[in-house]
């Protein structure tokens, strides 16, 4: 299985982390609800981001390459309820040994370690979900997100918010009463007089409100 | 080195967590800003509790173990520009001895689990700061309780972000102050300010 990617962090709802079925004509996906952190760490590597200093999952790949023991696979072989059981497969004096983990600490674990990623096939049949005839795993994962309406609003609300204010990108030429606000705010701050600008910033919000 | 033991774990009501270690032998002590998930793994090695499900750090002992490795000790070694270091001694089947890079708060989290001593050279420690105690006596939880983050309006960029250096707490208030003052969230500043103040005293 390939990790695909981890779905964004959402208020009321667990992040998901997608694996995909490698090496077939019609894969199919397994979510996998995680926690934020593991989350983050999926996504982290995923995105190519180096830590500053290494994360747990840096220091556990490091200390089993230092040992000379190396993490061969990680296997996501049950679930129950709503809660799925992995463990990590390590190389020692030449014998395969398991160590039970939560799925995401394996996944986490896997991609520091180049291990394959497994998930049992009676698993796969129990909870997978085949994308449509046609659908790239992109749309699969979306059509799944449309079946969900309450996590897809709160999605669109997020995005509405990184949209740069309209109020903000008027015409800079008109003569602008918020200028000396917005100094003195800017005043404030490098004097370090939070208070002060507090007072200064809810003023510049009365403004804008009345005035538009 | 000065052999420490974890004191306590405290959080704070914005998402701020830290680890006080202290010396076994002496008055010296040490605080470490860590995130809240490893703040969490700290305080349940601390207390020896298991948790429900293994965390991250009971799958690194167990892969310890089936690697025939023994943790021999942890140390925190070093602090530059407000960012603490560690390092683990492992001991391999070969009877090697490794020595790996780590921040302090994975250190201390595999070192409660492996029952394996904590040292801090004398370089990073602390002289006694009684006056931050009390403040944050009042603000302390117990962390068990916390599970999740649960400030809703923290990013996932913003949880890894907090959670990947272990950070001196004026780093941290200085951190805190720029995102503040970033998000015109006066006054918070103005408070980050005034603790600021007060440690620098």
């Amino acid at each position: 299985m390939a990790v695909v990617k981890v779905s964004p962090y959402m208020r009321a709802e667990k992040p998901l982390m997608w694996l995909c079925e490698k090496d077939s004509s019609a894969p199919r996906l397994l979510p996998v609800a995680v926690g934020e952190f593991e989350a983050a760490a999926i996504q982290m590597h995923l995105g190519g981001e180096k830590p500053l200093r290494p994360i747990s999952y840096d220091l556990f790949a490091t200390l089993m390459e230092e040992l000379h023991v190396p993490v061969r696979r990680v296997v996501i072989h049950s679930v129950e309820g709503q809660v799925f059981h992995a463990a990590a497969v390590v190389e020692s004096d030449g014998r395969l040994r398991e160590v039970d983990c939560r799925p995401s600490d394996g996944v986490a674990l896997a991609l520091r370690s180049q291990a394959s990623i497994f998930v049992s096939a009676e698993l796969l049949d129990q909870a997978g979900i085949r994308a449509s005839q046609g659908d790239g795993v992109e749309e699969a994962i979306s059509k799944f997100y449309e079946l969900e309406p309450q996590i897809l609003g709160q999605r669109r609300e997020q995005e509405s918010l990184a949209l740069p204010d309209p109020a903000q990108m008027s015409s800079p030429q008109i003569p602008d009463p918020l200028a000396d606000l917005e100094h003195r705010l800017e005043q404030a701050v490098i004097c370090e007089e939070y208070e002060e600008a507090a007072q200064i910033r809810d003023e510049i919000e009365r403004v804008k409100s009345s005035g538009s | 080195m000065v052999e420490m033991e974890v004191h306590r774990v405290q959080v704070s009501s914005r998402a701020y967590h830290r680890v006080v270690l202290r010396a076994k032998q002496g008055e010296s002590s040490l605080h470490i800003v860590i995130g809240p998930s490893e703040a969490r793994a700290i305080a349940l090695g601390h207390k020896q509790q298991e948790s429900p499900r293994p965390l991250s750090y009971d799958m690194a002992v167990g892969l310890l173990r089936e690697a025939g490795a023994q943790i021999q000790h942890v140390a925190i070694t070093d602090l530059q520009d407000g960012i603490y270091y560690a390092e683990i001694h492992v001991t391999g089947s070969d009877g090697d001895d490794r020595v790996v890079d780590s921040r302090p708060s994975d250190a201390i989290a595999l070192a409660l689990r492996w029952q394996a001593p904590i040292f801090a050279a004398e370089a990073v420690l602390e002289e006694d700061e009684s006056d931050w105690d009390e403040e944050d006596e009042a603000n302390g939880n117990d962390l068990l309780e916390l599970t999740e983050p649960s400030e809703g309006s923290v990013s996932m960029e913003e949880l890894l972000a907090d959670a990947q250096q272990d950070l001196t707490e004026t780093q941290m208030l200085e951190k805190r102050l720029r995102q503040a003052v970033a998000e015109e969230a006066y006054e918070e500043a103005a408070r980050l300010r005034d603790r600021l103040a007060t440690l620098n005293d």
